[in-house]
């Protein structure tokens, strides 16, 4: 009997261990998968160990942290919360451009580990501490993060100890143990759970059963928790430790941020805590920006998503600045102007942008300097006529006029050709940008493709918000010179010269050449020294008082001739 | 002896679990021939969409898209662009739709390629005539690009347009608009019949 029992014993030891022994092993060719937070992220192609180091496609996103390529395309530069910016090599692969996960993760407060034998890369938000302040009594557990994590809190017995579970996130090395012995904590360790990696676990080993009390919310980037254990079954002592009033209490959570942009130039950043809050901007260069920092708050909000095209605004960046600081980093597209205010519901804060010029109203014509863009030129003739003229000829024409119109009223304009000549489309805007000029205009005739159409009128066309009151300007002085039909201010994306220019730009459509009746009209002197006149007036009405819309339609009534509105920014109206 | 084979039966229960466990985490290990993804191939086309110009009461273009049968649904690609090429019938030139590829314009091919980030991207190559016959001015050129764009963008598996003139890339077609750049459906301007 003894002897049976003894070998069925020893036979299941060694079916046990045998089962354990033949486990399979991670085949060498599985596909490496990534998993962010707790949750399996698409990574097509998948990761691959380059060097042994874990390298993802240059399409792969962590949530919504910009990702770019330098100009040299060397480079990915990984921009994170508050105002972090990880650089690391882009590395060319089997065709495919990756960068290496774990170093770019490590710039932007993320972290990102390789778990082999899963065939896996964890990637989440770094625990960067995990720190116990012990008093005699009670203990105080700070846990920080930059970006918001969620945890739970368990208490475990034989021995009691306190589980606080963090998902979704990773601490800094694998392990750590800090010995504490007071308040009833003899030690903290925290480590990465071995079973779930994508959750760290920290341990408080205690002397007894714990009372606990949790400083911070459920999802927050810095975990606070106060920890005690009781004396006897009735402390009270403990318990009026425990529930004693926070100092450390933030004043609001930044709970939202969007960005708001009107048709007349105004971008809005709104910044919505659940309290009423302050901050301050610090305006950032390379890449431009402006940092809004708010003290007294967390952060629970997720970043906006900023659609293509937003005025001024590249991106929006949140982050936890320092331990109570939120900081919201505008990444900028356009020089602008900023204002910081208080909103009017309590705990808004508004940060309002606006174009350059737009803001600080010029007062008249002289110093303002005006690219002048005729269209198409040299081997592009651009549209012909019904009468068999080249638009290229007429926009020269045309420009001309209003460049001598111009210099004649003091400003400084200048012409991305003055002959015919075959320039470059990036090009035009290309010597406007350099130059720095205050505005540019491009000009030029229209067609609807047919040789002979019946579309005839004015179209003006701006592609950046900050372009409207210029483009409006010039809009309504040609309309009503020309008393030609109004084909409407209308915003265009593609148009290269007005979405490349960084100042105030416009494309004028001066008439269609494919209309017998405009064409004729286009091709007499007087009527393109109309045109002119009408394109340096709405320049004059745009530069020459604030662009809010009631003083440009006051001042466009007015009908001021050219000779006194050149004279008027010289003199008269300096002061007012 | 009972609690011998008690622990003799545990250890069983452990060695099992465990051999479960494992399994659990790593998941079955992949056939090493069988790819991890088998994409269903998506039902052919039997039609195409194609978008002409249509002048709209208050001047302005826009692309209107018409039905065109598929005879060869192995180029869906290359029948859209022709029949773009081809123009409106004449019914629907009496309802007032346009033609928008300049006279003379030709599908030199068509070819879907996979991009970086970008997803599958068509690459239209058209002849010389589409920049050198182009005779219109910005708006104008917004729809021939568009009719271009729209068009192929429409396919079931195309994401967005890249545009060639005799096999390379154009800075524009007209002067006006950035040809060079990945064009994608614009929806902006586009009136479909019933919108009328």
């Amino acid at each position: 009997m003894g002897k049976a029992v003894r070998s069925a014993f020893r036979c299941a030891l060694v079916i046990g261990f045998l089962a354990v022994w033949m486990a399979p092993r991670p085949a060498a060719a599985a596909t490496p998968r990534v998993v962010i937070g707790d949750r399996t992220a698409p990574c097509e192609p998948p990761p691959v160990l380059i060097d042994g180091e874990v390298h993802v496609p240059l399409a792969f996103r962590y949530g919504s942290l910009p990702i770019k390529v330098d100009s040299d395309g060397e480079v990915v530069i990984v921009r994170g919360p508050g105002d972090l910016e990880a650089r690391v090599p882009l590395v060319l692969h089997e065709g495919h451009a990756y960068y290496a996960i774990a170093r770019a993760s490590a710039g932007v407060q993320l972290n990102a580990r390789w778990v082999e034998r899963l065939q896996k890369v964890f990637i989440a938000p770094r625990i960067s501490s995990v720190r116990p302040d012990a008093g005699d009594r009670v203990l105080t557990l700070r846990v920080t993060t930059a970006y918001p994590v969620t945890y739970r809190v368990e208490k475990l017995a034989d021995p009691p100890r306190l589980l606080v579970e963090v998902s979704g996130a990773q601490l800094y090395t694998d392990a750590t143990t800090v010995p504490v012995a007071r308040a009833g904590v003899r030690q903290v360790r925290a480590a990465q759970y071995s079973f779930d990696p994508s959750v760290v676990r920290i341990v408080l080993d205690l002397e007894g059963a714990a009372r606990y009390r949790a400083l911070s919310a459920e999802t927050t980037t810095q975990i606070r928790l106060r920890i005690g254990v009781p004396a006897d079954p009735s402390d009270a002592d403990l318990d009026r430790l425990l529930e004693a009033p926070d100092a450390e209490a933030v004043l609001a959570d930044v709970a939202g941020v969007g960005v708001e942009y009107d048709d007349q130039g105004n971008t809005r950043v709104v910044v919505r805590a659940t309290a009423p809050v302050r901050g301050s901007v610090v305006r950032l260069q390379s890449p431009p920006r402006l940092a809004v920092d708010i003290p007294n708050t967390m952060l629970r909000a997720e970043p906006p998503l900023i659609t293509p095209g937003t005025p001024f605004v590249a991106g929006v960046r949140l982050g936890q600045f320092q331990d109570t600081v939120t900081r919201v980093v505008v990444d900028l597209s356009n020089e602008v102007e900023y204002a910081l205010s208080e909103g009017a519901d309590p705990g808004t804060l508004i940060l309002n942008l606006r174009a350059v010029l737009g803001l600080v109203p010029r007062r008249g014509l002289p110093g303002l300097t005006v690219m002048l863009d005729p269209g198409h030129g040299g081997s592009q003739p651009g549209t012909t006529g019904v009468s068999g003229r080249k638009e290229k000829e007429l926009n020269l024409d045309v420009a001309k006029r209003v460049y001598a119109l111009l210099e004649s009223a003091g400003a400084r304009p200048e012409m991305t050709r003055g002959s015919d000549d075959t320039v470059g489309l990036y090009a035009r805007p290309g010597m406007a940008n350099a130059k720095g000029v205050h505005v540019f205009i491009s000009i030029h005739a229209n067609s609807t493709g047919q040789r002979v159409g019946r579309a005839r009128g004015i179209e003006t066309y701006y592609c950046h918000a900050h372009s409207l009151p210029l483009a409006r300007a010039v809009h309504r002085q040609l309309v009503s010179e020309l008393k030609a039909p109004d084909r409407k201010v209308i915003r265009r994306p593609g148009l290269v010269v007005t979405r490349e220019s960084k100042m105030p730009s416009i494309l004028v459509e001066i008439g269609y050449m494919n209309h017998p009746e405009e064409d004729r009209l286009l091709g007499t002197p007087e009527y393109r020294q109309r045109v002119a006149r009408a394109i340096f007036n709405g320049i004059a009405v745009y530069c020459g008082e604030s662009v809010g819309q009631e003083d440009l339609e006051s001042r466009e009534e007015e009908s001021v001739p050219n000779e006194a509105l050149a004279g008027a920014g010289a003199s008269g109206e300096e002061g007012q | 002896m009972r609690r011998f084979l008690l622990l003799a039966a545990l250890m069983l229960l452990a060695g099992v679990v465990a051999w479960w466990g494992m399994r659990a985490t790593q998941g079955p290990p992949p056939a090493p021939s069988a790819p991890e993804v088998i994409a269903p191939a998506p039902p052919a086309p039997r039609q195409v969409a194609v978008y002409f110009a249509r002048e709209m009461p208050d001047g302005r273009f826009v692309l209107t898209p018409v039905q065109r049968p598929l005879a060869n649904p192995a180029a869906p690609a290359t029948a859209a662009l022709q029949a773009l090429v081809d123009g409106p019938t004449s019914a629907e030139e009496r309802d007032g739709l346009l033609p928008t590829l300049p006279g003379g314009t030709r599908v030199l091919g068509v070819r879907v390629e996979q991009s970086e980030g970008d997803g599958s991207v068509a690459i239209a190559n058209l002849s010389r005539e589409l920049a050198e016959n182009f005779n219109g001015g910005s708006g104008w050129e917004e729809i021939v690009l568009y009719s271009i764009a729209n068009t192929l963008d429409a396919l079931a598996g195309v994401d967005a347009v890249r545009l060639q003139v005799e096999g390379a890339p154009v800075e524009s077609i007209g002067g006006h608009m950035a040809a060079n750049e990945l064009l994608r459906y614009n929806d902006r301007i586009v009136v479909r019949g019933q919108d009328r």
